[in-house]
């Protein structure tokens, strides 16, 4: 097994395509990780990732090896990811309330902080309040503050400078509030 | 939706754990390139291909100058309708009498 992967994509480039399999083993926990944060339905995530290793395939020659492969595999995973928001906003943009658990719902809803959801509760509920974000939007705050990404990184990752990421993060925290607030009034009727 | 309640969910989202890729997700994804079809390498006759747009442009572009020069050049140098006439007729008397010298 070769371990690094610039030598592995050397061999991948001169014709020893089932290596791919082990650059997709190798890196196929990283792209999981970035597109749940976007898509909740398993079955789509992994069409979404093996979209992404289709196109790292593509576009191996455009791999200059000036970044380390994972970054580079990142960028396009956040692109697929871009485009899913872009493609689902046409589909969905209310918030469907029966997706979400009634802990949750509960917890939101209630003045303290009893009743904790669990982590997959409250990504679920967090899913469906970004849903009506514009996607850009979207995928900066879930890079901020889900990802725990810096500004810098973000600029990198998705081409914005540094004062779109926080206009875009700002815009977009404020509306996930007034989402959330809605879901929180929502409950009571 | 106070701030002390969004960070808190931020932070239990951040928790969620990615779902594990299903155990043949590597052989999926070298299936779906292998139905793709490898990527040939660029030929030499595909790269010339891909050039001849600009190619064409730019032989339009060199014609385009040779006639603004051809044209600038003749405003300046005006031949004389004499000279012109001796010309043609020279051409068009020896061609039509069959005389190539």
């Amino acid at each position: 097994m070769v371990n690094d992967d610039a030598e592995l994509l050397e061999r991948i480039r001169n014709g020893a395509t089932d290596e791919f399999a082990v650059l997709v083993q190798r890196h196929q926990a990283q792209v999981f990780g970035i597109l749940h944060r976007y898509e909740r339905d398993f079955q789509k995530v992994e069409d979404l990732a093996q979209e992404t290793f289709l196109k790292a395939w593509r576009f191996l020659d455009r791999f200059d090896g000036r970044a380390p492969f994972h970054h580079w595999l990142s960028r396009i995973a956040l692109r697929v990811a871009l485009d899913h928001l872009r493609r689902q906003k046409r589909i969905r943009a209310e918030i469907a309330l029966s997706d979400l658990g009634e802990s949750a719902l509960d917890w939101l809803q209630a003045p303290g902080d009893e009743g904790e959801p669990a982590a997959a509760q409250a990504a679920e509920l967090l899913h469906a309040a970004m849903a009506g974000l514009p996607p850009e939007d979207r995928q900066v705050l879930t890079l901020l503050e889900l990802e725990g990404r810096s500004v810098k990184e973000i600029c990198e990752l998705t081409g914005f400078s540094n004062a779109a990421v926080r206009v875009r993060a700002h815009r977009a925290r404020a509306k996930l509030r007034k989402a959330l607030a809605r879901l929180e009034s929502t409950k009571h009727e | 939706m106070n701030e002390r309640k969004l960070k808190k969910l931020f932070e239990l989202a951040r928790t969620d754990p990615p779902p594990a890729p299903s155990g043949n997700f590597d052989l999926r994804v070298l299936a779906a390139i292998r139905r793709e079809g490898r990527v040939a390498p660029v030929s030499w006759w595909d790269q010339l291909g891909a050039l001849l747009p600009r190619l064409a442009f730019a032989a339009v572009l060199v014609m385009a100058a040779c006639l603004v020069a051809d044209y600038y050049y003749s405003a300046r140098q005006p031949s004389s309708f004499a000279e012109d006439a001796t010309q043609f007729s020279t051409e068009t008397l020896f061609v039509a009498n069959g005389d190539g010298s």
